[in-house]
C-alpha cells in the first residue's frame, strides 16, 4: 500500500470512527435540540392594535390574593366570518377610583383580516367592568353564533351573541350569575359542555375562594411572607370555593345541579383552570380542574347526570411524589399518539409543570421527568397549551409565565415578576426538548403573563397565541414559520349536537396511512381562556387525510380524501366537508 | 519553737491546742493559695485537713475541685463522688460532680448530680444554666429551655446563658423566641459573633433575609474570617431567590476553600434552584467525593437525577443517603418515588412504608403507596392509603390554619413548593 493510500485509508477510518463517536456521544434529543427551530414567535400586539393595558390590582404591590391571578383571553369568531377575533377579560384595582365611563372593561377586538384588529367593545356591548377572571365560548342556545361566559369575583356575565355584532348580558335571566352570599364567589375557569348529551350546552364554572375583602388577612399583618416579603395571603387558610355545574334547560335558562351531579364531592378546592375532554374514550365528557395548593380534581362522567371525582386514584391529582401542587392552567392533547388525551398543567414557582400520560381506562402516569419537563422549576406557570407549532404532527407545549407577587420585583432575569415563556418541542419519541431560547423574541420577552389562547388569527396555517398580561398590554405572538409542512383545520358544526360542535372528537389519519391524531372541540381550557374552536392538525408532508368525527349525539361522520392546507367545515350528519 | 512559745504561755497555748484548725480553717488556708494560683499548695492544705477530718464532704469537694483545676478529672470525680456520698445535700459537690463528669464526656452521669444541685439550690444561676446546657447536649431541648429560662430569670445579664437559651429554643422549633434570645445576647455582648450569626440565620430562615444579611455583615466586620457568616450570606441570597448572587458568592468562597464539601454542596443546591441540573450534579458529586458521609448531598443529587428522569441513579443516591442515615424519612420517600417511576413497585412500596413509619405526618407517601397498590390490583388497600393520605393532609392543613391565625410563617402566603 502506498503511503498516500494508507493515509487515505487512515483518514477514512478516522472519519468513520469519529462519526461513530458522535453517534455514541449525542443522543437523539441532543441532536434535535441542536437543530434550529423552524418557527419564530414575534409579539405583534402593538402593530395589530392590541394596545390597551389589562388592569389587575396594584403594579408594585397587592393586599389581596384577588389582585394577583389575572385574566383569561379568548380567540373566537363572534361574527362567523372565518377570522378569529379576540376577547380580553379585564380586571380593576382597589386603590384607584376610576371616573364613570373610564373603568377598565373587557375588550372585544374584531379581526380586520389584514393582521390588525379593531376595538369594537362599546359597539358590541361587552364593556363590563369588575374583577373579571375567565372566559369560555359556546353557542348555548344553538342559534349559530358563539356566546361568551365571563367569570368574575361576584356576579358573572353571560354575553348572548345577537348575531349582528352585538351581545347582551343575560346572566341574571339565565340564572348563571353565581354571585354568592355574604362571601362573594370567586368564579374562575369555565367551560361549556354537553355533559348529558342532550344537544344543549351546559356550563361548568370552577370556584377558587369564597372571598371577602373585609375579613381577608392582609400583608400588613405580617402573617404572609414569601422569601421575606410581605405578600397577599392565601389561598391556604382561606375558605375554598365550590365548583358549579349548570344544566341548560333549553329555554335560555340554566339550573344549578352541582350538588345533585356530585360536583361538590371532591377533596380538592381552590379551582382555577378547567378542561373538558372525554378522557376515558367512553363518549361522555369528563372534567379536569387544576386546583391551587390542593389535589386537582378529575370528574368522571357517570352517564346518568352525575360525576365521580377520581383524580387521586386515577393518578392526576398530585405531583409524581404524591404532593399537592399549585395548579393553574391545564391543556390536553394526545402527545404520544396512542389514542388517549393527555394533560399538561402549570404550577407554582419552585415546581415543574406536570405532564400526565393517559394510559386509558382512567389510569394515568406522571411523565413530567421522563418526558423532559423536569428541568424548569423557576417559572410560575399560568397559561398552558398544546400546539403543533411546526405542523409536524406532534403537539408541542407552550406555557405562559409570570410571578404571582409583584413584590418580588423585576430581577432583570427570567425569574422575577415578569417572566419569559417556556416552549417545549415534541420530539416524537415521548420526550420534549426545551427550545424556549430559540423560539423567537415573543417567547423570551419578559411579561407578567396569565391567560393564553391559541389560534391561527391570520389564517396562514400556523398557530399563533394571544396572552393576557397583568398591568401590561397583551401579547399577540404571531408564529412565523418558513416550514413547508401541511396542516388542516376542522370546523365542526353540530345539528343534533350543539351547534358549536363542542365535545366532538375528530380523528385525523393520513389517507391510506395509519398514524392517527385525535383532538376534541373544547370550550374553555388553558388558564381561564378559550382557544380557537376550530381544530388544527399538523400534517407534516401528508397531503390528504381521512377524518372521522364522533359527535356528542353519537353520530359518527367519516370524510375521506380531505386535502391538506384548508379549513374544512364538517356539518353533523354530512360526510362531505365544505371548505 | 512555736510549741516552746506556746508552752511559755500556758493559757493561750491550751486555747490554741484545743481550737485546732477547723474545716473552715483548712478551707480558708486553701483559698489563700488558690488566690495566688497555687493549686498544689491549696490541695496539700486540703489533704492535710482531710487527714484530720476524713468525713468532711466539703473538704472532699474542695480536693476534687483542686484536682479538677489541675486537669486530674478522674481523681476529681472520685473525690466529688465521695463528697456526695458523705453529704448528698451538699449542692456544690453535686454541681462539681456533674460538671466534672460532663467534662469527662459522661453526659448521662452528669445529669443526675446537676439536677440534684439545681433542686438543692434552685436559686443559683450557674446550676440552672449548666443543667440547661447539659440537657441541650443530650438533645433534651424542652428541658434545656426550661432550665435556661430559669437561669436567665435569676441573672438576666449573662449573654452566654441567653445564647444557650437561643440555641435550645431554635432546636425545639421556637424560632421567634430563639431570635429574641439571640437578640438579647447581642444586646448584652455586641461582639458575640456566634449569637449574631445564629440570629442572622434565623432571620433568614423566617424570611427576613435582608436583616439576616446585616447580621452576617456585622459578624464579618468583627471577625472577617468567620466561616459561618461567610457561608450564611450565600444562604441569605438563596432565601431571597437571588440565585445569581448566591452562586457567585459560593464560587468566590470556593476559590479560597476549594476542598470544602459544604461549599460545593451549597453551590450545587443553588445551581439546582437555578435549574442548572448538570452544574448541580457536578458540584454535588464533588461534595460527596470530599465528604462521602454527607447524606444531604446524596439526597439532593438524587433529586437532581430524578428531575432529569434518571430514576436508577436517583434511587442509587437515595440508597446511599439512607445507608448514611437510616432514619432519613425523606430519602426513603424519594427512593419509593424513583422506584415507582422505574416500575419497581414492590421495592417502591417497601420504601414508602418505611418513609411512613419514620414520618407518618407527610401525606405524599400514603398517596404514592395508594397508587402502587391500585396498580397492583389491591383496590381496598389503595383506598385505605388514599384515605390515610387525606387524613394526614387535613391534619396538616389544620396545623397550617392555626399557624396562619397565630404567627408569621413562610408557608402560608405562597402555595406549596414541592421541591
Amino acid at each position: 500500500m502506498s503511503k498516500r493510500k494508507a493515509a487515505a485509508t487512515r483518514s477514512r477510518r478516522w472519519f468513520i470512527e469519529s462519526l461513530c463517536r458522535t453517534a455514541a456521544v449525542f443522543s437523539f434529543d441532543q441532536l434535535v435540540r441542536g437543530a434550529p427551530l423552524p418557527v419564530q414567535f414575534v409579539n405583534v400586539a402593538r402593530e395589530a392594535g392590541l394596545r390597551a393595558k389589562t388592569i389587575f390590582g396594584g403594579e408594585k404591590q397587592n393586599r389581596y390574593l384577588l389582585e394577583t391571578t389575572g385574566c383569561g383571553v379568548a380567540f373566537f369568531d363572534y361574527d362567523n366570518d372565518g377570522w378569529l377575533d379576540i376577547f380580553l377579560v379585564n380586571g380593576t384595582r382597589f386603590e384607584q377610583k376610576f371616573a364613570a365611563g373610564e373603568e377598565p372593561v373587557c375588550r372585544l377586538y374584531k379581526n380586520n383580516r389584514d393582521g390588525t384588529f379593531t376595538d369594537v367593545t362599546q359597539k358590541a356591548g361587552v364593556a363590563r367592568s369588575g374583577w373579571g377572571q375567565g372566559v369560555c365560548a359556546g353557542d348555548y342556545n344553538n342559534d349559530g353564533f358563539d356566546d361568551l361566559f365571563v367569570s368574575y369575583w361576584g356576579e358573572c356575565a353571560l354575553f348572548h351573541n345577537n348575531g349582528d355584532g352585538t351581545f347582551k348580558d343575560v346572566a341574571a335571566k339565565a340564572g348563571v350569575t353565581t354571585g354568592g352570599g355574604r362571601l362573594k364567589r370567586w368564579n374562575t375557569g369555565c367551560a361549556f359542555l354537553d355533559y348529558d348529551r342532550d344537544g344543549r350546552l351546559d356550563l361548568f364554572v370552577a370556584n377558587y375562594i369564597d372571598f371577602d375583602v373585609k375579613t381577608a388577612p392582609v400583608p400588613e399583618g405580617g402573617t404572609c411572607l414569601y422569601k421575606g416579603l410581605k405578600v397577599a395571603c392565601g389561598p391556604p387558610g382561606l375558605q375554598g370555593g365550590k365548583n358549579i355545574l349548570f344544566r341548560n334547560n333549553g329555554d335560555g335558562t340554566f339550573t344549578d345541579v352541582s350538588e345533585k351531579a356530585g360536583i361538590w364531592k371532591t377533596q380538592g378546592t381552590y379551582g382555577l383552570g378547567v378542561l373538558v375532554s372525554d378522557f376515558d374514550n367512553d363518549g361522555w365528557p369528563d372534567i379536569y380542574v387544576a386546583n391551587d395548593s390542593t389535589s386537582s380534581s378529575l370528574y368522571r362522567n357517570n352517564h346518568d347526570g352525575t360525576f365521580s371525582e377520581i383524580a387521586i386514584e386515577a393518578g392526576v391529582a398530585f405531583s409524581p411524589d404524591g404532593k399537592p401542587q399549585a395548579g393553574m392552567g391545564v391543556a390536553s392533547a394526545d402527545f404520544d399518539g396512542d389514542g388517549n388525551l393527555d394533560l399538561v398543567k402549570t404550577n407554582f414557582a419552585g415546581d415543574t409543570s406536570s405532564l400526565y400520560r393517559n394510559l386509558g381506562e382512567n389510569v394515568w402516569e406522571d411523565m413530567t421527568f421522563q418526558a423532559g419537563l423536569g428541568k424548569n422549576t423557576r417559572f410560575l406557570g399560568w397559561g398552558a397549551a398544546f400546539l403543533d407549532m411546526d405542523n409536524d404532527g406532534h403537539p408541542d407545549i407552550l406555557l405562559s409565565n409570570g410571578h404571582v407577587y409583584p413584590e418580588v420585583g423585576e430581577s432583570g432575569t427570567e425569574s422575577g415578576y415578569s417572566q419569559r415563556k417556556v416552549l417545549y418541542r415534541n420530539l416524537g419519541n415521548g420526550r420534549f426538548a426545551d427550545v424556549s431560547l430559540g423560539g423567537g423574541p415573543g417567547i423570551v420577552e419578559l411579561v407578567a403573563g396569565r391567560g393564553m389562547a391559541i389560534g391561527d388569527y391570520d389564517n396562514d396555517g400556523d398557530l399563533d397565541a394571544v396572552v393576557n398580561c397583568v398591568n401590561q398590554p397583551p401579547q399577540l405572538l404571531r408564529c412565523d414559520s418558513p416550514a413547508a409542512n401541511n396542516w388542516l383545520k376542522v370546523k365542526c358544526v353540530g345539528v343534533k349536537s350543539n351547534r358549536s360542535g363542542i365535545g366532538a372528537r375528530v380523528v385525523c389519519k393520513p389517507h391510506g396511512g395509519d398514524r392517527v391524531q385525535i383532538d376534541e372541540v373544547r370550550s374553555g381550557g388553558g388558564y381561564l381562556s378559550q382557544n380557537d374552536l376550530r381544530l388544527h392538525f399538523g400534517l407534516g408532508k401528508v397531503e390528504t387525510v381521512d377524518l372521522e368525527v364522533r359527535w356528542p349525539s353519537g353520530q359518527v361522520d367519516r370524510l375521506e380524501g380531505v386535502k391538506a392546507n384548508q379549513v374544512v367545515r364538517v356539518v353533523e350528519g354530512s360526510s362531505a366537508g365544505e371548505p | 519553737m512555736l510549741l516552746a512559745r506556746r508552752a511559755s504561755l500556758p493559757v493561750l497555748a491550751s486555747l490554741v491546742v484545743w481550737a485546732a484548725p477547723t474545716v473552715e480553717e483548712f478551707l480558708r488556708r486553701a483559698e489563700g493559695f488558690k488566690r495566688k494560683g497555687d493549686a498544689s499548695s491549696a490541695l496539700a492544705v486540703v489533704e492535710e485537713g482531710l487527714r484530720q477530718f476524713p468525713k468532711s464532704a466539703r473538704l472532699e469537694n474542695e480536693a476534687g475541685f483542686l484536682l479538677g483545676v489541675q486537669g486530674r478529672f478522674t481523681e476529681a470525680i472520685e473525690r466529688f463522688e465521695r463528697a456526695v456520698r458523705l453529704d448528698p445535700k451538699l449542692d456544690e459537690a453535686q454541681f462539681h460532680l456533674g460538671v466534672a463528669r460532663w467534662i469527662a464526656k459522661d453526659a448521662q452521669g452528669a445529669i443526675g448530680p446537676l439536677e440534684a444541685a439545681s433542686q438543692l439550690a434552685p436559686g443559683k444561676f450557674e446550676y440552672r444554666a449548666r443543667l440547661g446546657e447539659a440537657y441541650y447536649g443530650l438533645e433534651r431541648y424542652t428541658d434545656a429551655v426550661k432550665e435556661l429560662e430559669a437561669a436567665v430569670k435569676l441573672n438576666s445579664g449573662q449573654p452566654g446563658a441567653w445564647n444557650q437559651l437561643g440555641l435550645a429554643l431554635q432546636r425545639s422549633g421556637d424560632r421567634r423566641r430563639a431570635m429574641d434570645a439571640f437578640q438579647k445576647t447581642v444586646d448584652l455582648d455586641a461582639g458575640n459573633v456566634e449569637a449574631r450569626n445564629n440570629l442572622g440565620f434565623l432571620l433568614v430562615e423566617t424570611g427576613k433575609a435582608e436583616a439576616g444579611l446585616a447580621q452576617f455583615n456585622e459578624v464579618l466586620r468583627l471577625k472577617p474570617t468567620h466561616r459561618g457568616a461567610l457561608y450564611n450570606i450565600g444562604f441569605a441570597h438563596l432565601q431571597k431567590g437571588d440565585l445569581d448572587k448566591a452562586i457567585g458568592h459560593y464560587k468566590q468562597l470556593l476559590q479560597a476553600e476549594q476542598d470544602s464539601p459544604v461549599l460545593h454542596y451549597n453551590l450545587g443546591l443553588a445551581l439546582k434552584q437555578k435549574d442548572d441540573l448538570e452544574g448541580a450534579k457536578q458540584e454535588l458529586q464533588r461534595a460527596i467525593q470530599l465528604d462521602p458521609q454527607l447524606a444531604e448531598a446524596h439526597y439532593t443529587l438524587g433529586i437532581a437525577h430524578w428531575q432529569a428522569g434518571e430514576f436508577a441513579e436517583a434511587a442509587r443516591q437515595m440508597r446511599s443517603a439512607i445507608a448514611l442515615r437510616p432514619d432519613y424519612a425523606e430519602a426513603h420517600y424519594m427512593l419509593g418515588t424513583a422506584l415507582k417511576q422505574q416500575g419497581e413497585l414492590e421495592e417502591a412500596a417497601n420504601a414508602l412504608r418505611e418513609a411512613i413509619r419514620l414520618d407518618p405526618t407527610t401525606p405524599g407517601p400514603y398517596n404514592l403507596l395508594g397508587q402502587i397498590l391500585r396498580q397492583r390490583g389491591d383496590v381496598e388497600g389503595s383506598k385505605t392509603m388514599f384515605a390515610e393520605g387525606a387524613r394526614v393532609k387535613r391534619m396538616r392543613e389544620a396545623e397550617q390554619k392555626t399557624m396562619f391565625d397565630r404567627s408569621a410563617t413562610e408557608s402560608v402566603g405562597p402555595r406549596p413548593r414541592p421541591r
